[in-house]
């Protein structure tokens, strides 16, 4: 892949990572920020995805699951908490 | 060539996969509540992410490609998922500002009045029949009753897959509920409501101050509750009254409350509630303290110091029934001794033998899931008594029936 095309993603990931923080600041309520929270953690993985591109290596993909991984944990329990009072 | 084409195709992929992305974040900007935005951010969670995860097959490294897959098929699972859940929580949680199509509120029930107030859940269930009976002879002609229901709202599949309850069948299960109160002399008042049932118990249960809140339960044990989310064991630890859980085959004993206590002030409430309830219900009171023998290492071997262990153990249990009697003010008679490994199992086997006709226990107020792991006291107590239980929760409104 040419560095110009991955250099170019990566720029406008970035930008796109500034939009998705707006979103969260916009947020009203917890059911909000957990979707900006989910939405801004796929940014990030698209990011990560981007950069193992342009280094051409390839842990910051894994570094990517790992954190999608959490991200869906922590929705899953940030939503038990909005529904019940408590996680579990 | 080649190159060039993979080139061409990773730079297309790369721009699509952001473009998904940009658009998602515009429609999250601009949609207007919460259902709208799940659309948008779904194209972000979902096919950008996906998308630029495609792009790796361009890369011709094989490293990538294999880690790209990886997290394009946990991706594929959990975004929808993620989704789903979230779309879930903003229909069934507690007033929302946008939960879906508007409910209108229900009326407050006031239960005003003189004597106990009493919240009983109704589902038509046999357990719940067993405890509008217990609700009517706990309450007394001199209390008010309102019995609930509680059903997630329209269009909302259950998790068991039950199907949706209408509100004429929610009308038609309390109106069932009034008549079998009326039966056993109590007329009650109804509170129909729509959401997480634990929650809208709970939250019924403070708008009306009640002083106890009734409910059936199906009697599975504390593992099988943590998963399929019992409401007794949520209300049990959630709840501002007691909560009186009456199980599938439980009665009213002609025998004394019973009520466990180990000396701890949660457990001196529980003492005091119990106390309240018998003011009501005229059975006599039991304060049981349930104590394990320990047995030093080494000390096994010689007779006389084991029993001198065993005396001493006595001793301090005992006392500390002592000083908890004097505190409550209730009689010598009225206190018992059990020397047990197991509390629960000894309060369930006491509970047998003098026939209670309520069982009184404080709870640590945790989760299901918790109390599974950790073996909570109260919901072995629940699961395996002959009478209905009396979990107090921690921080329960003083709970003095007027």
């Amino acid at each position: 892949m040419p560095e110009a095309v991955a250099a170019v993603a990566l720029a406008w990931a970035t930008l796109l990572l500034l939009a998705g923080g707006v979103v969260l600041l916009r947020s009203r309520d917890t059911l909000h920020r957990v979707l900006a929270l989910d939405v801004l953690v796929s940014i990030v993985a698209v990011l990560l995805t981007i950069l193992s591109y342009l280094r051409d290596v390839s842990y910051y993909v894994d570094a990517a699951l790992a954190l999608a991984l959490l991200s869906f944990v922590a929705t899953l329990v940030a939503v038990r908490h909005v529904i019940r009072g408590r996680p579990f | 060539m080649i190159d060039t084409a993979l080139d061409v195709l990773g730079a297309g992929l790369l721009g699509l996969g952001l473009l998904l992305a940009t658009v998602g974040l515009y429609g999250l900007l601009r949609m207007p509540d919460i259902f709208h935005q799940l659309h948008a951010a779904g194209l972000v969670t979902g096919p950008a992410v996906l998308v630029t995860l495609l792009a790796s097959l361009t890369t011709g490294s094989t490293d990538i490609v294999t880690s790209a897959a990886l997290v394009f098929v946990f991706v594929l699972i959990t975004a929808p998922l993620a989704g789903h859940s979230i779309a879930q929580a903003a229909w069934l949680r507690p007033d929302a500002d946008d939960a879906g199509p508007s409910i209108p509120a229900p009326p407050v029930v006031s239960l005003r009045g003189e004597g106990m107030r009493t919240l009983v859940a109704y589902d038509g269930s046999e357990s719940s029949k067993l405890a509008l009976e217990v609700a009517a002879e706990l309450t007394g002609p001199a209390g008010t009753i309102a019995v609930a229901h509680a059903a997630p709202p329209l269009g909302e599949p259950d998790f068991e897959g039950s199907p949706d309850v209408e509100d004429a069948e929610q009308e038609r299960l309390l109106a069932e509920a009034r008549t079998e109160l009326a039966r056993a002399g109590a007329a009650a008042a109804t509170v129909r409501r729509r959401g997480d049932a634990a929650t809208e118990l709970i939250a019924a249960g403070a708008e009306l101050e009640a002083d106890l809140i009734v409910v059936g339960s199906r009697g599975r044990g504390p593992f099988t509750s943590a998963f399929l989310g019992s409401v007794s064991s949520a209300l049990a630890g959630g709840a501002q009254a007691p909560v009186v859980v009456v199980g599938p085959a439980t009665e009213l004993g002609d025998g004394p409350i019973l009520v466990g206590v180990d000396g701890s002030d949660a457990s001196l409430d529980s003492a005091r509630v119990a106390a309240a309830i018998d003011r009501r219900l005229g059975r006599g009171l039991r304060v049981v303290l349930v104590y394990a023998s320990h047995s030093a290492p080494g000390a096994l071997a010689v007779p006389e110091a084991r029993e001198e262990l065993a005396t001493a153990d006595e001793q301090r249990a005992e006392e500390l029934l002592g000083e908890v009697a004097d505190t409550l003010g209730v009689p010598g008679e009225a206190t018992q001794l059990v020397r047990a490994d197991s509390e629960p199992d000894a309060l369930v086997a006491l509970a047998r033998d003098v026939d209670a006709a309520l069982v009184v226990v404080g709870s640590r107020g945790r989760g299901a899931l918790r109390s599974a792991l950790l073996g909570s006291f109260s919901t072995r107590v629940v699961a395996d008594a002959p009478c209905p239980v009396v979990v107090v929760p921690p921080g329960a409104r003083a709970a003095t029936p007027r």
